[in-house]
């Protein structure tokens, strides 16, 4: 019944996601506030039904309903009930209908969220959200239904690949998702600013928190993502630069520059078409990742589902949402005319080279995932573009951008006098220079010393900025202290978001540069030494785990004499699946992890342990969460919070001094 | 209207254009010199020490895999389980081919999850995985008892792909079907 229920509910969803499209577009064409008022009714109509379906879909799961196809192909009764709940969304037809849930909850809150916007712009957004919603609805529906029914009934489930039962890989898609679909609504107000010819600060108001949002659960998407390949895949590697992880960094990237580009469109009246344009291009790439990963036309080890019939269905949606919207573009473009020019020492000329690197680093990334299958389209030969590529292309290049990220949050809106940033400019480089001395000195590397200097080179750069804004030490410590009380959330954002990327880059180049492995042949009761840390093997067991069979080792670790800590890495035979896989012990510091990976045993009893030290690995993925922290304290900014609808007329809300 | 903000229509119409040729390409299609010819001689040392050389003379008598991995490639982890699943039933010989690996990074990679060979040629150079035309790992030759190729699955081989493309062929060979 639950089946039956959840495929009436696809259906109905798709009649409300066609009816949200046509009258809320008709409705603000004609200025019908019957229409419009219908279209934001579908909206809440439409989440409200898809979600009831997911749930349907994570209840069959959890109740193991074997006649249901999906159900009996990802899913086992010996599975544990969180894997139970995750297969719901960790295979391509669930994944799906978390994917246009998504799109249908984002449109719900465009309509509950948008009431004190003009009444025609929300109805555009809110119909073409309806028609991106609608699009999918049909991929879903008519090429990969979650609800398909079996025939026969199997006795049991065939199981989920152990390499996806990982809590950190049951919530990577919920995030990623998130982040994606996120950006759909940046997109529907672009085209709807488009039809209307008119962006204006209320726009990049209502814009920019719906992008926060995204933007930080797209951060955390994509570093729960490098964390399970982090820990499941091993060998210390956390980002592979595989095409699927590519294409969820693409729309990262510009979804940082949009980011900072409405920032200019709220501030300074500028830059209107270039932010359309991001917004496009943001939400595009998106639906290039989904494309991607659901077509198989690269492969990868995340694409589950390679059916050309889909992939056709999905490209068809890509060139109508992303082909209409450039198509809009081109032939509205220049009905939305920037009203001031701006000064290349300010803080919107800074910030037109942050969007003009983040473009360039998206192409880099964009370049590098797709040329193998333009030279296969061109000349039928296969090659692939490895991490070398982008080491030689994408790193100078966000090196560049953090340089720049240090100097233009010091600069003043409008226009200013480079002579004033002489000091704070002294303080940075005085002190990111003594701690690339002092790194060099210690860890042997020029080019790693270097890129720890620059990382505190921002992260001063983002306390100083935040510092002037409190204006600490120009007012007594007190005033200071209740001024930053009253500092607008989007101040806090901006500092956690800035020293997070310092953290990140921290972890990032102690990981290249100073990790260090060793491999061991151990007896029980031997101990080896690994970059200064003594391991010691203390015994091997056999256990039984809930579906798996596993050997595990027991390894104390010790520095200088004492034991600082115990590894219990294990080898999991997984019985439905006959998959080994290992588990690798860790041990999680604030300036290392410590890594351990047991192999089999050798004929004369000794056994193979693979031993890493991962010096301030943490902060890759601590930065990231401290990123996306900073995304969300912003959304708590007052002055996103639009005027009322009584007061909407007779005064917008003042913006406090920044 | 002006002729600028066109552009980026135009750079997506291309890049659609690639898309659709991209779908249209079988990225695991032989390409036609291989079928049928003889697996290219070769001689390379074992990837586990003190063993003999592998030898493209041994691929004879018997239907062959020649499994092309290494301990760097995502998708051949991904493949690994069904070639245990093979090698537990008894179902076919496979030989691996270890390209563009470190030794010990390899070894480590097969105690860590199981090794499904019967031998395994250790192509640190691409000696071999040059000859064999291969463009990327995992990548499969079903070679015949008389030596010769008769099928190249690239990516990862899944049990469908080993039911509908590996099982057909070899039971026409066998039954003398196809010559």
């Amino acid at each position: 019944m639950l089946a039956e229920a959840g495929q009436i509910l696809l259906l109905l969803s798709l009649t409300l996601a066609l009816l949200q499209g046509t009258l809320g577009l008709w409705g603000a064409q004609s200025v019908n506030g019957r229409l419009m008022a219908f279209a934001d009714h579908a909206a809440m109509g439409q989440a409200v039904f898809l979600a009831t379906a997911f749930a349907l879909l994570a209840s069959l799961f959890l109740e193991s309903d074997f006649s249901v196809a999906l159900v009996a192909n990802y899913s086992h009764t010996s599975k544990p009930l969180l894997y139970k709940l995750s297969g719901a969304w960790g295979n391509h037809e669930g994944s799906m209908l978390l994917w246009v849930m998504i799109v249908a909850i984002f449109g719900g809150a465009m309509a509950f969220l948008g009431q004190s916007l003009p009444s025609t712009l929300r109805a555009r957004a809110i119909g073409v959200q309806g028609i991106i919603g609608a699009g999918f609805l049909g991929f879903l529906i008519f090429t990969s239904n979650p609800f398909t029914r079996l025939d026969v009934i199997p006795a049991d489930g065939s199981g989920l690949n152990p390499l996806l039962q990982d809590p950190g890989l049951a919530f990577h898609p919920p995030f990623l998702y998130l982040g994606y679909v996120g950006f759909s609504v940046a997109f529907s107000f672009a085209i709807a600013a488009l039809i209307e010819g008119r962006v204006d600060a209320l726009w990049a108001r209502f814009v920019r928190p719906w992008v926060l949002a995204a933007w930080s659960f797209l951060t955390i998407g994509i570093a729960l993502g490098s964390l399970w390949a982090y820990y499941e895949l091993g060998w210390g590697g956390w980002w592979f630069w595989d095409p699927v992880e590519n294409v969820s960094l693409m729309p990262w990237l510009a979804g940082t520059a949009l980011l900072h580009s409405t920032l200019v469109v709220e501030k300074r009246h500028t830059f209107m078409n270039w932010t359309l344009l991001l917004a496009i291009a943001t939400f595009s790439l998106s639906l290039i990742g989904t494309f991607i990963v659901r077509s198989g036309v690269l492969t990868s080890v995340h694409a589950f589902a390679v059916d050309p019939e889909r992939g056709v269905f999905l490209l068809g949606l890509l060139a109508l949402a992303t082909g209409g919207a450039l198509t809009l573009y081109a032939i509205r473009a220049n009905r939305i005319a920037s009203t001031t020019t701006f000064d290349a020492v300010s803080r919107e000329g800074s910030l037109v080279l942050n969007n003009l690197l983040l473009c360039a680093a998206t192409a880099t990334v964009f370049i590098g995932t797709f040329y193998p299958l333009l030279i296969d389209a061109l000349s039928n030969s296969k090659l692939t573009v490895g991490p070398p590529y982008f080491n030689m292309t994408f790193a100078p290049i966000m090196t560049i951008l953090i340089l720049f990220m240090g100097v233009g949050p010091l600069l003043k809106w409008r226009l200013d006098d480079p002579k004033r940033l002489a000091k704070p400019l002294a303080i940075m480089a005085v002190s990111g220079g003594a701690l690339a001395i002092l790194v060099a000195i210690i860890g042997k590397s020029v080019l790693g010393a270097l890129a720890i200097g620059l990382a505190l080179f921002l992260l001063i750069s983002a306390v100083l900025t935040f510092a002037d804004k409190a204006r600490i030490g120009k007012i007594p410590m007190a005033d200071s202290f209740k001024l930053m009380t009253r500092l607008p959330a989007a101040a806090f954002g901006f500092l956690l978001g800035h020293v997070g990327l310092a953290v990140t880059m921290v972890g990032v180049t102690s990981m290249s540069v100073w990790s260090s492995e060793d491999q061991l042949a151990l007896a029980p009761a031997q101990s080896a030494e690994v970059a200064g840390y003594e391991v010691l093997l203390q015994s091997v067991s056999e256990g039984e785990g809930e579906n798996y069979i596993s050997q595990s080792a027991t390894l104390d670790i010790l520095k200088d004499g004492r034991t600082i800590t115990t590894l219990r890495p294990e080898r999991r035979l997984y019985k439905v699946e006959q998959q080994m896989t290992t588990e690798a012990a860790l041990d999680v510091g604030f300036t290392r992890n410590l890594f351990a990976a047991v192999g089999e045993g050798l004929e004369d009893g000794r056994y193979r342990i693979r031993f890493y030290v991962h010096p301030f690995v943490g902060w890759i993925w601590g930065g990231a969460l401290i990123m996306a922290i900073g995304g969300f304290i912003s959304l708590a900014d007052a002055r996103f919070r639009l005027p009322s609808r009584k007061t909407a007329g007779s005064q917008a809300v003042p913006a406090p001094a920044e | 209207m002006s002729l600028k903000a066109f552009i980026p229509l135009g750079i997506f119409a291309a890049l659609v254009v690639m898309l659709m040729v991209g779908l249209t390409l079988n990225p695991k299609e032989l390409p036609s010199e291989f079928i049928d010819k003889p697996v290219p001689e070769f001689e390379l040392e074992s990837l586990l020490e003190g063993e003999p050389p592998v030898r493209s003379a041994d691929l004879q008598g018997d239907f062959f895999l020649l499994n092309v991995f290494g301990s760097w490639c995502v998708a051949c982890l991904v493949e690994h389980p069904y070639l245990m699943e093979l090698k537990a039933n008894d179902a076919i010989h496979i030989v691996g081919l270890d390209w563009r690996d470190k030794r010990t990074d390899a070894l480590d990679w097969l105690q860590r999850h199981g090794n499904p060979y019967d031998v395994i040629g250790f192509d640190e150079f691409s000696e071999v995985a040059i000859g064999l035309g291969v463009t990327g790992a995992p990548e499969t030759f079903l070679v015949d008892p008389q030596g010769q190729i008769r099928y190249k699955q690239v990516g990862p081989i899944t049990p469908e792909i080993w039911l509908t493309e590996f099982v057909p062929r070899i039971d026409a060979i066998k039954s003398g079907a196809v010559q």
